[in-house]
């Protein structure tokens, strides 16, 4: 079914050079080698790859943080893609409504959306009571409640998620994989990256595997899981 | 993203955040000129320069669109390199950085000039209809002050060191721009080097519409513009060059 589906993003021997940290140096650090790999509508795309692989850079060129230094990088037009980034744009001194209408900004929406989605964020957060206090008055659960709320209300068609599964308490885990999972039965799509295989088996249709800054293998979970299992044995 | 709304709403959060941090909150926007202000008028009108008549009123026009100009370039050269959290998670065109500060100072620039307009009153200077000429030039150094930041924040994240050249070559500038002295009182060869100097042109039309009643001079304005908007074309075009390459150089 997904092949029918429509292509989102494609890159084609896609590669990031950075600049050397080097004073006075042309010499480039190239993040991404040689990735290739599409993104269909409703799919929800795994990314493997060790830590330094270049996963991060690869999620910050999908959504145009950063531009291709060679290959090719096309969107459908009108494609919105966001990085799930909590609390964008904090600034603790300031309340928690002010905070949520930042970050909904910042995520791109106006200004008149941002004041309609209020409510259901903080309804979302359960910190209705708090909403007129300072950001740095709340607990780091409260926080993280907020920006969670926020990144629930914008509706990217592509969402990006780095990792973050891993981080917070069980609770926590729970409401961002229940978001996710309402997220796919909605037909939106989503990239996880990870370097865990067995977060990204259970959550994806289809995974990539990233090796230093190349893409080795892409395909349907099972398809992935066989192959990166073998050579991993022989390794 | 509506860009629009998030340099109003980022100028407004910041505005905020001023106030918030602080117990005197917004009165600080008006305590801290008049104690800048009051240090240079302490030096200059009681020891160096004996005072005079009207030094008082001729250094404060001079000072009110000096720090206006200066507390800009300060925050908007590093606009960039200040939000470099921000730029690695989320896609903004990095040319609505400086703009931020730039509508911020201009929003306290207008504090303090309501300040200055009392005390001139106060001082005898009766307000006339020429003081609305302080319109245009007001709006010519917005231009300058937009053009400047615009090159600078474009440049300093590539070259650091630009930051210390920023801060110290205002202070050197801030002696060059007339506000202690009139131009007309050095040797005609010099004041031509010294009108190369933007700033040069400004305070003097400051004076001229809010202490002589006169009309500014529009030759020396209009020279002004042209080199504000060459800035801003320039600035706009390194941050079209530039704006994705700001994530990697910041990373």
């Amino acid at each position: 079914m997904s092949n029918e589906s429509e292509i989102l993003i494609s890159l084609e021997n896609v590669g990031v050079a950075f600049p050397s940290s080097k004073r006075f140096s042309r010499e480039k650090f190239w993040a991404l080698k040689d990735v290739s790999l599409c993104i269909r509508s409703g799919q929800t795309l795994g990314v493997l790859g060790r830590n330094g692989a270049g996963k991060s850079t690869l999620l910050k060129l999908l959504c145009g943080i950063l531009a291709p230094d060679k290959g090719r990088l096309q969107r459908k037009a009108n494609t919105h893609v966001s990085l799930l980034a909590l609390q964008l744009g904090f600034m603790p001194q300031l309340t928690g409504r002010e905070n949520a209408i930042m970050s909904s900004i910042l995520l791109g929406m106006s200004r008149r959306e941002a004041y309609k989605r209020l409510e259901s964020i903080f309804a979302f957060a359960e910190i209705e009571s708090s909403m007129d206090k300072p950001v740095s008055t709340y607990s780091a659960g409260m926080r993280a409640r907020l920006g969670f709320g926020v990144a629930m209300e914008t509706d990217p068609d592509v969402l990006l998620v780095d990792e973050v599964l891993g981080v917070g308490d069980a609770h926590f885990r729970k409401k961002s994989s229940d978001m996710l999972k309402k997220r796919m039965g909605m037909g939106r799509s989503v990239v996880i990256v990870s370097h865990e295989l067995n977060t990204l088996s259970q959550l994806c249709d289809h995974l990539v595997v990233i090796e230093q800054g190349c893409s080795t293998l892409e395909g349907s979970v099972s398809q992935v899981l066989d192959v990166y299992k073998k050579s991993a044995e022989t390794k | 993203m509506s860009y629009i709304d998030l340099i109003i709403y980022k100028t407004y959060a910041e505005l905020r955040r001023d106030i918030a941090q602080v117990y005197l909150g917004m009165l600080w926007w008006i305590i801290e000129p008049l104690m800048y202000m009051g240090a240079f008028y302490f030096i200059f009108s009681a020891g160096v320069r004996s005072g005079g008549e009207n030094y008082a009123s001729f250094l404060l026009c001079g000072l009110t669109s000096w720090k206006w100009f200066s507390s800009t370039l300060n925050q908007a050269a590093n606009s960039v390199v200040a939000h470099r959290g921000l730029i690695q998670q989320v896609y903004i065109p990095k040319v609505v950085l400086p703009l931020i500060p730039v509508l911020v100072n201009w929003v306290k620039f207008f504090f303090i000039l309501v300040l200055l307009l009392i005390f001139l009153w106060f001082m005898g200077f009766s307000p006339t209809w020429y003081w609305l000429n302080l319109i245009p030039v007001i709006l010519v150094e917005l231009l300058l002050v937009v053009g400047c930041s615009l090159v600078l924040a474009a440049l300093v994240p590539f070259l650091m060191d630009l930051r210390v050249l920023v801060t110290n070559g205002l202070v050197l500038l801030m002696f060059l721009s007339g506000i202690f002295f009139l131009v007309d009182d050095f040797p005609p060869e010099l004041q031509i080097y010294l009108y190369l100097n933007p700033m040069v042109s400004i305070i003097e039309s400051f004076r001229t519409v809010l202490l002589d009643s006169k009309l500014p001079n529009w030759g020396h304005l209009a020279g002004v513009t042209v080199f504000s908007l060459f800035l801003i074309a320039l600035g706009w075009g390194l941050f079209k060059r530039f704006d994705r390459h700001y994530a990697k150089v910041l990373s």
